[in-house]
């Protein structure tokens, strides 16, 4: 909201497929330099000529992919992010700029010796041409590390967020795993690259030989460190505050549980986040299965066709895998201290800081998102508190506060959600009245600390505790942006009467429902309280909304009044007299001990 | 309207701001020069292949086909000193410059493919150049198009960079990402200059290669300091009328600055002017020259610091228009003297190690 938001269907899918395809690009570059060096001295000490002439093809293609692709979408990311989170890029790029000149310093190294061992076959000695190539690979996985620093940075900031001093949050807790398991990707993605190439080979008896070495050198162990070092990883992060368990749906961060929520059929986590998991997990077992077998079964006869789907596997593995690290960090963009949308948490105390951050959670709470933007385009009449504004015909006031509620989401949400696209919102909010939507816009994040009792979001320790896993931030606003938000929510959603204040449920159970359960639990949510109703009375019920995280721990606690309680249980009995006999249990329904 | 610019980060800045400046002209710089080769040596190798000219024919040949294996080359030079221009404009001007971006960002991101595709047609010519015959010459005139089109696209960008005035108004057009900065009135000049210099530098890139491979191969070095001086300097003094339309078109506040207001920008300009007058001027004494040699070095120096002096000017008319929008550094740094110290001894190293590449393959057999 500082910077103005491009208005483009799916932003994060942008920065997913430029991201993705960089990133599968890069793990070769680094990987395949590797490979390349260790295969030339292997080819030179054994006298291989054949093999050395694969190894020296090889190295064409290599530097077409690495400085052509590689070193173009690596600015293509660049781009990207700075497009899409320009308040978040340019926090990085303050904070790491000799990290990133570092980094430069590697990749000039690296595209200088990437040419000058393409064009050094026949130029220089083999001794030479070969510390050349060592040159290449160094400087290539020097890059990575590098990289991996500022990439954990975002995901587990560690103490940066007190002391903002580039060590800490360099070297923060889920550094070295990052590091550890970027490395094993690239040695198993070199394997898989080195299998494509092959692929091209007419001489079926070095086919094979090359496919056999990549599998078994390269491929085979990259099956074994990849996943010790996502263990490695996913704890660290799990143990720097990272709501990995919560995200994937499991009870706790412990690998059997993990592996077990992802592939379970209940609807815990974050379904698109388990969803990825599904499919880098699934994807990566499936790659290495069909890898192997292809190599022991038709090391001498696979064609380009097996080759690219296995490529195409890996890109799809590689995908859901960065799918997931993105989804472990929302509803951050640099943990605890940016959400995704670019609104920051105010500093801890004693941190030092300049004046007053005006797009801090407190400071747009007090001003307004509205009034602190300067790209937003308020209606003039729009002026919430103003007599005037307030003596509006109702229809003419709710149309003004649909239309600041539009400016409102378009710099708070649109960098996630758009109206119908990508993480649609009218989906979401389809059927919702104002009150269902200010009862989620209440609950989206708060904070909280690592035992889950509130906490400040000043707070170094903070974490935060989402609504259903959905891992959003909080809303950053007054109250009365709050509403116009949800006001231009409800009538995406279809309610075109939002905002008039009519008509309201009849009574103060209707109302309490309305407020507390309807998001989830109304006509057209996800889980209709209609289908849970049966057999139960007002005793139930009361017994019941005053357990809900042990009815369904996905459920929060019920945050309304005694009075509302009762009301609430009272107009519940209600709607449960009117359910027929035969109507059937909803698959989230309690189980049946749960009956009372 | 009134400048828009976003507010800095809460965050200390890593580094003075004359440092990070220094070092963005350093490396822009040198981007500037692998970036005219790059540039101009696409349009001026189109211009030879579809040259029918019968005297010259084989120089022409051996010319093309050098510039054929270095222009790969010379892109992946600019990439790499245009990330390094990129990371430091970020941290001085981002607040600027992701603004004027996200104006245009579909055109701004189209950069990323437009060049993947000229740089892959650039090594389809260096690799395949002989067996593509005919077709040479349109992957030649799509990547002189590519590259043309990347630049026009940068120049709309730097341009819309520098009015912060125009930001709200642009955007309340349209938050779409198309805005295109074509009706600033130094939008087509600034191209121009850009378009002509860099023919001018890669003109003398040829010079250069004839001066080098005068030994081996007289009549081809003849050829080429002769043309790349022609070009050289028809493109410079063309350059030097383009750039005072350039000056013309300057907001005006900035140009009563340029031509007195400010004793550094007004020096900057006037040694701009002379240098360029002065280079044309001497390309085409040197046509006469005896001393071709000697000529064309003295070319390349007068260019060299010609390079320098508009790195600079650019510089200056950056700080002259965004000193009116109000624009200033934020005061709170905290320079982070170990990552630099790291920084310097890791950059030396690496120039250390590419130098060393360099020679070991220069001195290799061929």
């Amino acid at each position: 909201m500082n910077y103005p938001v491009w208005e483009l269907p799916a932003p994060g899918l942008l920065i997913a497929a430029v991201a993705i395809f960089h990133v599968f690009i890069s793990h070769f570059a680094v990987g395949g330099g590797l490979f390349l060096v260790v295969a030339e001295r292997k080819a030179r000490r054994e006298g291989d000529e054949a093999f050395l002439g694969f190894v020296r093809a090889l190295s064409r293609g290599f530097i077409l992919l690495t400085l052509v692709l590689g070193a173009l979408t690596g600015v293509g990311i660049w781009f990207t992010i700075a497009l899409v989170q320009p308040q978040a890029t340019s926090a990085l790029v303050t904070t790491f700029v000799w990290a990133w000149a570092i980094e430069w310093a590697f990749f000039a190294t690296e595209i200088a010796a990437a040419m000058v061992y393409y064009y050094g076959w026949d130029r220089l000695d083999p001794k030479t041409h070969l510390r050349v190539g060592w040159v290449y690979f160094a400087s290539a996985w020097a890059s990575l590390v590098v990289i991996a620093g500022i990439l954990a940075f975002m995901l587990t900031s560690g103490n940066w967020v007190r002391t903002r001093s580039f060590a800490d949050g360099f070297f923060n807790p889920t550094y070295l795993p990052m590091v550890a398991l970027r490395t094993a990707v690239a040695v198993g993605l070199a394997g898989l690259y080195v299998l494509f190439a092959a692929s091209f080979l007419k001489d079926a008896d070095l086919k094979a030989r090359v496919a056999r070495w990549s599998a078994t050198r390269w491929i085979a162990p990259a099956a074994i460190l990849v996943p010790v070092t996502l263990l490695w990883y996913l704890s660290a992060a799990a143990g720097a505050g990272v709501a990995v368990a919560e995200t994937l749906g499991a009870k706790t961060a412990s690998p059997v549980v993990l592996l077990g929520a992802i592939f379970a059929t209940v609807n815990a986590g974050h379904p698109i986040v388990r969803g990825a998991a599904r499919v880098a997990v699934a994807g990566t077992v499936l790659l290495v299965v069909a890898s192997l077998a292809l190599v022991v079964l038709r090391a001498r006869r696979y064609g380009r066709l097996e080759a690219s789907l296995l490529m195409a596997l890996g890109i799809v593995s590689m995908g859901g895998g960065e799918w997931v690290r993105e989804g472990l960090r929302k509803p951050w963009v640099i943990d605890r201290h940016m959400f995704v949308n670019g609104v920051r948490v105010p500093p801890p105390p004693g941190a030092a800081a300049p004046a007053e951050d005006l797009f801090a959670l407190d400071a747009l709470g007090r001003r307004g998102v509205l009034s602190t933007s300067p790209w937003a385009a308020v209606p003039a009449a729009y002026r919430p508190g103003d007599p005037a504004f307030e003596a509006l015909p109702a229809a003419e006031r709710a149309a003004l506060e649909a239309e600041a509620g539009r400016e409102v989401f378009k710099l708070e949400c649109a960098v996630c959600h758009t109206e119908r696209a990508q993480l649609g919102i009218r989906r979401v909010v389809r059927g919702k009245s104002v009150a269902a939507i200010l009862a989620v816009l209440d609950a989206a994040a708060k904070p909280v600390t690592a035992d889950g009792r509130p906490a400040s979001w000043s707070d170094p320790g903070v974490r935060v505790a989402t609504w259903l896993g959905r891992r959003m931030p909080p809303f950053a606003g007054t109250a009365a942006e709050k509403r116009a938000l949800a006001i231009h929510l409800a009538r995406l959603g279809g309610d075109a009467r939002a905002g008039l204040g009519a008509p309201a449920p009849a009574g103060r159970g209707a109302e309490a429902f309305e407020q507390h359960c309807s998001a989830c639990h109304g006509p057209e949510a996800a889980w209709p309280i209609t289908d849970r109703l049966r057999g139960r009375a007002a005793g139930d019920f009361y017994e019941l909304i005053g357990r809900l995280p042990q009815v369904r721990e996905e459920m929060p606690p019920f945050a309304g009044t005694e009075e509302e309680r009762r009301a609430l249980a009272q107009y519940l009995a209600g709607l449960a007299a009117t359910v027929p006999a035969d109507a059937t249990p909803g698959a989230d329904q309690p189980p049946p001990e749960e009956k009372p | 309207m009134t400048p828009v610019i976003p507010l800095a980060d809460p965050l200390p800045q890593p580094a003075p701001p004359g440092l990070l400046w220094a070092l963005l002209q350093l490396v822009f710089l040198l981007h500037l020069v692998a970036m005219n080769v790059v540039l101009g040596g696409s349009v001026l190798a189109l211009h030879w292949r579809f040259s029918r000219r019968a005297e010259g024919a084989p120089q022409r040949a051996a010319l093309l086909a050098f510039f054929a294996k270095a222009l790969p080359v010379a892109v992946a030079a600019a990439v790499t000193l245009g990330v390094a221009s990129l990371l430091f404009v970020q941290v001085l001007y981002g607040r600027l410059f992701f603004t004027s971006s996200i104006l245009m960002a579909w055109f701004w991101l189209a950069i990323v493919p437009l060049v993947i595709l000229a740089y892959s047609g650039a090594y389809l010519l260096a690799f395949r150049g002989e067996a593509l015959g005919g077709r040479a010459r349109g992957v030649a005139g799509l990547v002189a198009l590519l590259f043309a089109t990347v630049a026009f696209v940068q120049v709309s960008n730097a341009t819309r960079a520098l009015r912060p005035d125009t930001f709200l108004e642009a955007y309340r057009a349209s938050g779409r990402g198309l805005t295109l900065n074509l009706a600033d009135p130094s939008f087509w000049p600034r191209y121009l200059h850009v378009l002509l210099g860099a023919v001018a530098v890669a003109a003398l890139g040829a010079a250069l290669f004839g001066v080098l491979r005068r030994g081996q191969d007289p009549g081809l070095g003849a050829w080429a300091i002769r043309r790349g001086t022609t070009v050289f300097g028809v493109a410079t003094a063309a350059n030097v009328f383009v750039g005072m339309l350039f000056l013309l078109a300057q907001p005006k506040p900035v140009l009563i600055r340029l031509v007195g207001g400010d004793a550094w920008a007004m020096t900057l300009l006037a040694l701009g002017i002379l240098l360029g007058i002065a280079a044309a001027g001497l390309a085409l004494l040197a046509l006469g020259a005896k001393d071709a040699v000697r000529a064309t070095w003295a070319q390349a120096g007068l260019l060299a610091a010609t390079l320098v002096v508009m790195v600079l000017l650019r510089d200056q008319v950056r700080q002259l228009a965004l000193r009116d929008a109000g624009f200033e550094h934020p005061a709170w740094v905290v320079t982070q003297w170990g990552p630099l110290a790291v920084f310097v001894v890791l950059l030396l190293g690496a120039v250390a190690t590419i130098a060393w590449m360099a020679r070991t393959l220069a001195r290799g057999r061929c």
